[in-house]
């Protein structure tokens, strides 16, 4: 019985011994497991088109959202005559087909479709536009409308024809959110119209144009013409807008590359990615029909962007967005796979080193050259994706990281490595964590970049006064 | 009344007896016997310590000792009747086990009838009916861990004979009618064996299980009740109970658990082994769940579509193990006939034990696109936004292997140590492929 007794007690403090030995605490470690999970790497002809977007390049994020209304004529030329690299802008497409520049799909927030048009179906001016451009009868247009009302959904930009939102203002909101910004030269009362935009409007912006006015109503001009029989019409049947521009006679000589967004999948048509394919190759921005031999992303101090083959980038949260566009521009134009943590159908829910290394596969996988992580910081308070080890990740694939979106320069600092994920050796991975920066303020990235000396020495190496410039491109105070 | 509480059990407790209970994995050594009043009352208890290392791939696991078994054991008889009821105190926490009352005609023709109820091991299942003091591995089997029916609370009755062994008995859903929602469901189980050969040099049983669960109970969101089956297992340890094998499936309502068993023993080897298949169809409110999300600017617009978004099939998982020990000195394996399990240790003995287990719990439908980030599967093969859903289940598929060795000092004390191998395949634990388990464990039953 004693010996049993000593044996027993031996075994038990062998065995307590052993584990009281194992020294090493193992639990989850973000900063190991970075180095443990695969990450593939881009391949080196995927390289290539993605040494078409310049370094550190400056995005200005739907034109500006903190000094002019979003993503409208104001916005996106400002932008360009501030010195920003792309012009950013969403994508839709408008009942009648028009690609469009618009971020938001209910057009309640950014413009006065509740004063215009109400929750109603526009009957009376859709039977007019059907008669009009379709040369329907008025029993084929009532027809036509039955159905439209079917599929209706009021304020959404795709029941609408893009004639109907031309009849928008979609600068006025802007002097009301944001009173201080605000200009009375932003609203269609008193100063210039601001309509929603279309892609070809913001390809021409970039080429240092202008809408063309009428005379006297200030109302942009353009005309339409008829592809379809009004006896055969079906959905996807598309009318031809002719859009006129000038050029801008404020115009600095900057040329800006442009970077597109398509949205959630379901709010557009599933040959939308075609649709922009061919809309990109009618305005010669389409670089598989026609690239560039330009290679400078600054000349004579401009910004040269959109005259090289960086001058189209695409973008997108969507999966099947993601999917469809590497199907249909084979990884020949720089493509942006945008990241945002969340439960939703494009989100992604595990943002673990091994979550966010499968979607930075994921968008390897189809032919993304660019991830475009959310940042954390006031005023949106997004969600921190953009960690120095999820940038590393980034890093890791060869890809570039495009963060979204600065409205401070403490973002920007803690972005560049400057606090305490500093350049001082206080962190495990190298910053800086961003290769161009998505910007609400253009004109504090473009002086964050000069101050530190990342800006190419090519470009102007001085930043417009933001306020002198609007004034300067007509919009009243 | 504490005091007179504490006096009452130290009497019970030193008073001695001679009663062997069934369910005890050692004869108690506290009984109490009162031949006039045809009465026997035994206390017991049992303590179980583990320590174990672990060394994972990836996702750690954290390697310790613990308190994995801390019971208080007691049993009373009165002529036909008997009552058992044990209570578990291990990791800080009261745990409810078993609790039941057994009626026994003895010696009718030569079967054993009985009828038992209250809170007990469903029949269904080899393993889980095997007490862990008993079990000659420090856990049971993943498979049966993750697919075999635990407690529940219900009847059955019990016959038996030297070749032939019938249990079966029908319970309910939840033992303490504590549901969300939904009134409670109804699950059937049984175990049928023949025993061929049945002496004391050796025992051989074959048979089959069955049990079928109907789910009834589970949360209400929006006038549909939303039921939930989830299932699985740990690395076959208790240190660190994380479920690298799991498995949730949403509106589950019938389970169909099938079976198949073998035994054979010799005083020197055991050799047992199981296999099971849980098929787990679905029910769901389609109606008033369309109904629900219509309204919505992305609404779907029929209920056609909407169930076509939202596909419902049902899943199965299988698995099974082999389990062999051999017993270098000792005094030989015995066979419960009443329970048509091997019993555990008694007395001094070594023995070397070794058990294959394969658990299989992905469902996961052909060509199918997996996301890590999502923690999701795509239909199509390919990433979709919406709709995207899947009726594939990656619950995991896992083959373990373990060795070990069982030294008892006694029939109240052993020691076991043990090494498992794990090979686990789940998508959701990509970078985990081998895990690898040291354990020992250090057991008291009295």
């Amino acid at each position: 019985m004693f010996g049993n007794l000593i044996r027993l007690g031996l075994t038990c403090s062998v065995a307590m011994a052993m584990f009281a030995s194992c020294e090493h605490q193992d639990f989850t470690n973000t900063y190991e497991d970075v180095d443990r999970v695969q990450v593939n790497h881009i391949s080196d002809e995927m390289a290539k088109v993605r040494d078409y977007v310049p370094r550190m390049a400056v995005i200005a994020h739907r034109g500006s959202t903190f000094w002019t209304p979003e993503e409208t004529e104001a916005a996106y030329r400002w932008a360009r005559e501030m010195g920003a690299d792309y012009l950013e802008a969403d994508l839709q497409c408008s009942k009648d087909g028009v690609v469009l520049a618009l971020h938001d799909d209910n057009l309640s927030r950014t413009t006065d479709i509740e004063d215009v048009y109400g929750e109603s179906f526009p009957t009376e001016v859709r039977r007019a536009f059907y008669k009009k451009h379709y040369k329907m009868t008025d029993a084929q247009a009532d027809a036509q409308i039955e159905k439209d009302k079917a599929a209706f959904v009021p304020y959404y930009a795709k029941s609408y024809m893009y004639e109907e939102l031309l009849a928008l203002d979609a600068g006025t909101w802007f002097n009301d959110a944001s009173p201080e910004q605000g200009r009375t030269g932003f609203s269609a009362r008193g100063g210039v119209h601001q309509y929603i935009s279309a892609l070809a409007d913001l390809i021409n912006y970039a080429k240092g144009k202008k809408l063309d006015r009428e005379n006297g109503t200030g109302e942009r001009i353009y005309t339409i013409t008829k592809t379809g029989d009004p006896n055969s019409y079906t959905e996807g049947d598309k009318l031809v807008y002719t859009f006129s521009y000038v050029n801008d006679d404020v115009d600095s000589g900057n040329r800006p590359g442009i970077y597109i967004e398509f949205k959630e999948s379901w709010l557009n048509p599933t040959t939308f990615e075609k649709d922009v394919y061919q809309e990109l190759a009618k305005y010669d921005y389409n670089i598989i029909e026609k690239p560039s031999t330009e290679t400078a992303f600054y000349k004579n101090g401009k910004v040269n962007v959109g005259n090289t083959n960086g001058r189209v980038i695409l973008q997108t949260f969507s999966l099947e967005s993601l999917r469809r566009t590497g199907d249909v521009f084979q990884g020949k134009i720089p493509m942006c796979f945008l990241f945002w943590e969340g439960t939703a159908a494009t989100d992604l829910i595990y943002d673990t080193p091994s979550g966010y290394a499968s979607f930075i596969n994921l968008g390897l996988q189809h032919k993304a050259h660019i991830i475009g992580p959310s940042i954390a910081g006031a005023p949106n308070n997004y969600p921190e994706m953009n960690a120095p080890w999820q940038a590393y990740l980034i890093k890791k694939s060869g890809m570039l990281n495009h963060p979204y979106s600065f409205d401070s320069r403490e973002q920007m600092g803690k972005y560049f490595g400057e606090y305490n994920w500093g350049n001082e050796g206080g962190s495990l991975f190298e910053p800086p964590y961003l290769d161009g920066a998505f910007t609400n303020r253009t004109e504090l990235t473009l002086q964050y970049f000069i101050d530190k000396g990342v800006r190419n020495k090519d470009a102007v190496q001085t930043v417009p006064d933001p306020r002198q410039l609007l004034d300067k491109l007509g919009y009243v105070k | 009344m504490k005091r007179h509480i504490l006096f009452s059990t130290l009497v019970a407790m030193t008073l001695a007896g001679t009663a062997v209970a069934q369910d005890f994995d050692t004869n108690p050594v506290i009984k109490y016997e009162n031949k006039e009043q045809k009465v026997k009352f035994t206390v017991g208890a049992r303590f179980m310590a583990d320590a174990a290392y672990y060394h994972t791939d990836f996702t750690p696991l954290k390697s310790g000792v613990a308190i994995t078994d801390s019971r208080i054991r007691t049993s009373m008889t009165y002529d036909n009747w008997y009552f058992y009821a044990d209570f578990d105190f291990s990791k800080g926490k009261f745990s409810q086990k078993n609790i039941f009352l057994q009626y026994t005609l003895k010696d009718t023709d030569m079967w054993n009838h009985s009828f038992k109820a209250g809170y007990y091991n469903n029949p269904s299942t080899m393993a889980n009916n095997t007490s862990r003091g008993s079990l000659h591995f420090i856990s049971r089997a993943a498979s049966s861990n993750a697919l075999s029916a635990g407690r529940e609370l219900g009847v059955s009755y019990k016959a038996y004979n030297n070749n032939f062994f019938f249990n079966q008995g029908v319970f309910a859903e939840n033992k303490y009618n504590d549901q969300v929602d939904g009134y409670q469901g109804v699950t059937f189980g049984g175990r049928w064996l023949w025993r061929p050969v049945n002496d004391e040099d050796q025992t051989f049983h074959v048979g089959a299980t069955f049990r079928y669960a109907r789910i009834n109970t589970g949360e209400e969101d929006g006038n549909v009740l939303k039921t939930n089956l989830k299932f699985g297992s740990t690395m076959q340890t208790y240190v660190d109970d994380f479920h690298f094998a799991s498995a949730e499936i949403p509106w589950a309502k019938n389970v169909f658990d099938a079976g198949a068993e073998a035994l054979y023993r010799t005083p020197k080897f055991f050799a047992r082994g199981e296999y099971m298949y849980k098929h787990v169809t679905k029910d769901r409110d389609d109606m008033t769940l369309f109904m629900n999300q219509l309204g919505g600017s992305q609404s779907w617009t029929t209920l056609e579509s909407w169930q076509a978004g939202n596909p419902l099939a049902s899943n199965s998982f299988h698995g099974g193990y082999v389990e062999m020990g051999y017993q270098i000195f000792g005094n030989g394996y015995k066979y419960d006939n009443g329970e048509a399990l091997l019993k555990g240790w008694d007395g001094r003995s070594l023995e070397i034990v070794a058990r294959y287990n394969y658990l299989g719990m992905n469902d996961i439908k052909d060509g199918e696109f997996y996301l890590p980030g999502r923690d999701q599967y795509y239909p199509t093969g390919e990433v979709q936004d919406y709709p995207a859903k899947s009726t594939s289940i990656g619950g995991g598929n896992m083959h373990s292997v373990t060795l070990g060795a069982n030294y008892s000092f006694n029939k109240y004390a052993q020691v076991l140590l043990e090494y498992t191998y794990n090979r686990l395949d789940r998508d959701k634990y990509q970078y985990d492929k081998n895990i690898h388990t040291v354990q020992a464990r250090l057991l008291f039953s009295f």
